[in-house]
């Protein structure tokens, strides 16, 4: 058989011969039993590949997996430019802070209001280690993750 | 700074399908599009660990396909499932990646391309199935390690075509050489594949019999 | 959905307008006794999937931690190389050793705060501002970060109040 001819057994499998060529392997796979082993072999290369696919969960819980994919997503969008702030935008631009000032005012003057942050505050000392936090609400653990870059 | 688990204001995420979710996620709802990622990440992590076969090269890959999903939600036309739209954004990205870092290797696979007919000719046929009647746990473990030994082109097309059931010039496009290229690469690969699933065969009896 | 998701209500405008409804209409929360001294656990620890080195001292993590680390973490395996722990009275700073390459520097800041400094082979690497509140709940605090020489393994310094 040539390396052609085997092809055709192949693509013949793989439905992706016209009809007249189709007709030429089944001639072929009828009378040539080394052909007929050969499609048997690709056959179940095929159905075993199919069945016998790996699961493979992600090695990482949903929370600290999800927290690089949204740190990258608001990394980039931190990049990209402004949208045209709208009449609502620009109204509500006067109206914030005012609201902001009233509320600062209201967190100096009366101390019993300070509610306490439950997100930690970071600062970086080291330009070269970047670092991302997140905080798994099931475990109860705020992580502060450094990464050397 | 921090982030916990974000909550849709409007959507019951674990209920709602996925085509809703991605309109959510669209309109800027980020709560929407965790629980897609949530859905679908084993999936979309399996698939680049299938043609990358390293687990950190897989994690870090699989994050770049979901914030490219983030960003180009707007071009998902719905006429595929969201699954299949995602895990061709994470084939795509692969296969980048496999260009840039391997191009030595993807050139000694073409020079091999070249040898029209090669070693796979002279493989003898291996049948019957060395896989018949193998628990499906034990099937997989040994496609696994079968899949592992084959070059990343070879792996490649068969994820292409067998597993995410591409056309051969799909595959071509993808793989960005000809048509005639990626039947060679097939026949090879699966070929490779029946001789590897063989010898695993008669190494776990010789084991046995040990 | 669409109001819900127009830019105003995504940035800082809804986080406004949130803290001032928050603060005049939420639950006051009463301020924590300025005089109390609060009572910190640090644990320097090394995740990895490897098992345990024979020659090293360290020891087998509490199996609730183990367990929380392992299920956020994808380490197998997890020792606690170091472990300190301190009392802070209001305003008191204190520099906890954890291993030859690694250091803490606590400060009690102020009724609702403290501070961690987090040095690596001498050099100041992040602060930390916490709420004691987060960490009197029972919450824990986790600096972490993949190891430098090996990039297999990562380790962790948890810090919880011990009341």
């Amino acid at each position: 058989m040539t390396h052609k001819a085997e092809l055709n057994l192949q693509a013949w499998l793989d439905g992706e011969l016209s009809v007249r060529a189709a007709a030429e392997v089944e001639r072929l796979v009828a009378a040539d039993p080394a052909a007929r082993d050969l499609v048997a072999e690709l056959r179940w290369t095929r159905q075993v590949l199919r069945a016998g696919e790996v699961e493979r969960p992600v090695p990482e819980s949903r929370e600290f997996y999800w927290s690089k994919i949204e740190r990258a997503i608001r990394a980039a969008e931190a990049t990209a430019p402004a949208p045209r702030p709208s009449v609502w935008w620009r109204w509500m631009r006067l109206v914030v802070p005012i609201g902001a000032a009233a509320a600062l005012a209201m967190f100096f003057t009366l101390p019993s209001l300070r509610v306490a942050p439950s997100v930690a505050e970071i600062e970086n000392h080291l330009e070269d280690m970047g670092s991302f936090s997140f905080r798994s609400e099931s475990e109860g653990m705020t992580v502060i993750w450094i990464a050397s870059d | 700074m921090g982030s916990s688990k974000p909550k849709s204001k409007t959507l019951d995420l674990t209920s709602a399908p996925d085509e809703v979710l991605v309109g959510a996620a669209r309109e800027g709802d980020m709560a929407a599009f965790e629980e897609l990622v949530a859905r679908h990440r084993d999936k979309v992590y399996a698939r680049a660990f299938s043609i990358l076969r390293k687990e950190e090269d897989a994690l870090d890959l699989s994050q770049d396909a979901w914030v490219k999903a983030w960003q180009r939600l707007g071009q998902f036309q719905g006429d595929a499932s969201f699954l299949t739209w995602m895990t061709r954004i994470t084939i795509n990205l692969s296969l980048d990646r496999l260009r840039r870092r391997q191009r030595l290797q993807a050139e000694s696979i073409e020079q091999m391309d070249e040898e029209f007919g090669g070693v796979e000719r002279h493989l003898p046929v291996v049948t019957p199935n060395p896989t018949e009647g193998l628990e499906r746990a034990e099937l997989r473990a040994r496609i696994d390690q079968a899949m592992a030994q084959l070059t990343w082109a070879h792996r490649t097309v068969l994820i292409l075509h067998e597993l995410e059931g591409l056309e051969y010039k799909e595959v071509a496009k993808r793989m960005g050489c000809s048509t005639g290229t990626i039947m060679s690469r097939l026949f090879y690969a699966r070929r490779r594949l029946a001789a590897l699933l063989q010898e695993l065969k008669a190494e776990r009896s010789r084991d046995s019999q040990s | 959905m669409r109001l819900r998701n127009l830019p105003v209500f995504r940035g800082h405008a809804l986080a406004g307008l949130v803290f001032l409804v928050a603060l005049l209409f939420g639950p006051a929360t009463p301020a924590r006794a300025g005089d109390q001294e609060l009572k910190l656990r640090a644990q320097l620890i090394w995740g990895t999937d490897e098992a345990k080195p024979k020659e090293a001292a360290y020891k087998d993590l509490e199996p609730d931690l183990r367990q929380k680390l392992g299920r956020i973490f994808k380490w197998k395996n997890y020792w606690q190389i170091s472990e300190q722990r301190c009392g802070f009275k209001p305003g008191e700073t204190k520099k906890l050793k954890m291993s030859a390459k690694c250091d803490l520097e606590v400060r009690h800041l102020d009724e609702a705060t403290i501070e961690i400094k987090l040095f690596g082979e001498g050099k100041l690497t992040r602060t930390v501002r916490q709420s004691i509140r987060v960490l009197e709940r029972g919450e824990l605090t986790v600096l972490a970060g993949d190891d430098k020489d090996k990039h297999d393994d990562a380790w962790f310094v948890v810090i919880t109040s011990t009341k």
